[in-house]
């Protein structure tokens, strides 16, 4: 019985000893799941191309009314000789 | 009478220049002999008083009444706040443990992220950027950053410890444009000389050991300067590199900023606008200026009773002046 009781105090500090072992130096820490970060910067990427385009698609458009408005000021001679005899 | 405007206008520009160069030159060679020493010493003497003079030319840049920029300035205070509590509380978890390495991943994406939205948002209402076409950018270049924060978050947060200093030389040529504007393309030589001398220190040091000490403050020094981000380059270089810029970046603020902008030889709280805004301000900015000078001080003990724990401690603090920065350049930014 003595025997024993000595067997399992024996157990219980090899046990505790092994704990406080890997309390003490447990290791690398695991890297860190990259997974929603990544997946979240793909979305970023993605709006960022999206975007652009539409800036792209802003400026063209934009571009092309001043061209139209400036065709339609230069095709209009109506307005110019009124223009000028108005200024003669 | 142009040529003798304009002479007197670029007058002390090539001391000006003089006096830089033998500057860059000199923290340069220091850093480059004893970095961890020259980067102890700088962060110490330098770090408290570049906040405090930072904190009133800010606070004389202000202007009394916000008007059409209110809205501006809302978002950069309320910024500037909600972003500084978010990283103290995140700095606090990390160091005590409380966060495991992939929450910590996370909540360091999540505050890259709000930081460069509040930049886009500041941008747009910033009003420097008055077309559209300007404007719209500034949306698709911000998802860009954002996609790189998240993809490379370690490269992120080494970007902007290396382009800290830059955003002070930035300031400081726009207060150029506005009080010595002869003297901008002087100091533009100037800036161009910084890549060189970044260069000297590496050809100097690339081939130099790293540090390899198990003291807990050079292993601070060393990760702040990106060695965990490039182990494969030499740490002596890295650490001489980044306390080269952050000394030019002390430079700047401490010395060039206060000696060239309007209004600096009057060191009275009186002078600064927002002082006249109401009976509550003119009492409120001596107070602040007080608190202030009584931190510098605080810090220079505190230094002196633990460095390490100290630097620990303003580095994570001193992102407000980082943050700070952000809206005042914008500001300024000539349109």
């Amino acid at each position: 019985m003595k025997t024993l009781n000595l067997m399992a105090i024996i157990c219980c500090f090899l046990a505790a000893a092994q704990e406080a072992r890997a309390d003490i130096a447990p290791g690398p820490p695991p890297p860190p799941d990259q997974t929603l970060p990544l997946v979240v910067a793909g979305i970023c990427h993605s709006l960022a191309i999206v975007f652009f385009g539409l800036w792209f698609v802003n400026q063209r458009k934009a571009a092309r009314a001043k061209l139209a408005q400036s065709a339609s000021a230069g095709s209009n001679p109506r307005i110019d000789t009124n223009q000028l005899s108005g200024s003669r | 009478m142009i040529s003798v405007r304009s002479r007197s206008k670029a007058d002390g520009a090539i001391e000006f220049a003089f006096a830089f160069a033998l500057f860059a030159l000199a923290a340069a060679a220091l850093a480059s002999c004893a970095p961890i020493a020259f980067s102890i010493a700088t962060v110490f003497l330098f770090a408290g008083p570049h906040n405090w003079v930072e904190a009133r030319y800010f606070l004389s840049r202000l202007p009394a009444r916000f008007g059409k920029y209110k809205q501006f300035f809302s978002w950069s205070f309320g910024g500037i706040a909600v972003l500084m509590l978010g990283y103290i509380a995140l700095m606090s978890g990390m160091s005590g443990g409380f966060f495991t390495a992939t929450t910590s991943s996370i909540y360091f994406g999540a505050w890259n992220t709000l930081f460069i939205l509040w930049i886009v948002r500041l941008i747009v209402l910033s009003g420097r950027w008055q077309e559209q076409s300007e404007r719209g950018l500034a949306l698709p270049f911000g998802f860009l950053a954002m996609a790189f924060a998240l993809a490379f978050p370690a490269w992120f947060g080494l970007a902007l410890v290396y382009l800290h200093p830059m955003i002070g030389c930035w300031i400081l040529d726009c207060e150029l444009l506005r009080s010595r504007p002869g003297w901008r393309r002087t100091y533009h030589i100037c800036l161009a000389m910084i890549p060189f001398f970044l260069a000297a220190i590496w050809w100097t040091l690339h081939e130099s050991p790293s540090y390899n000490s198990d003291s807990v403050l050079i292993s601070q020094i060393v990760r702040h300067a990106g060695s965990q981000v490039m182990p494969y380059a030499s740490s002596r270089m890295l650490v001489a590199m980044h306390t080269f810029l952050e000394m030019m970046h002390y430079g700047v603020w401490l010395i060039v900023i206060p000696l060239i902008s309007a209004g600096w030889k009057n060191f009275q709280p009186v002078s600064i606008p927002i002082a006249h805004r109401s009976d509550r301000f003119k009492r409120l900015v001596p107070g602040i200026l007080a608190t202030s000078t009584f931190t510098v001080v605080v810090l220079w003990i505190c230094f002196a009773l633990n460095y390490s724990i100290t630097r620990d401690v303003y580095f994570t603090l001193a992102m407000a002046h980082v943050l700070a920065e952000i809206p005042f350049l914008l500001k300024t930014i000539p349109k």
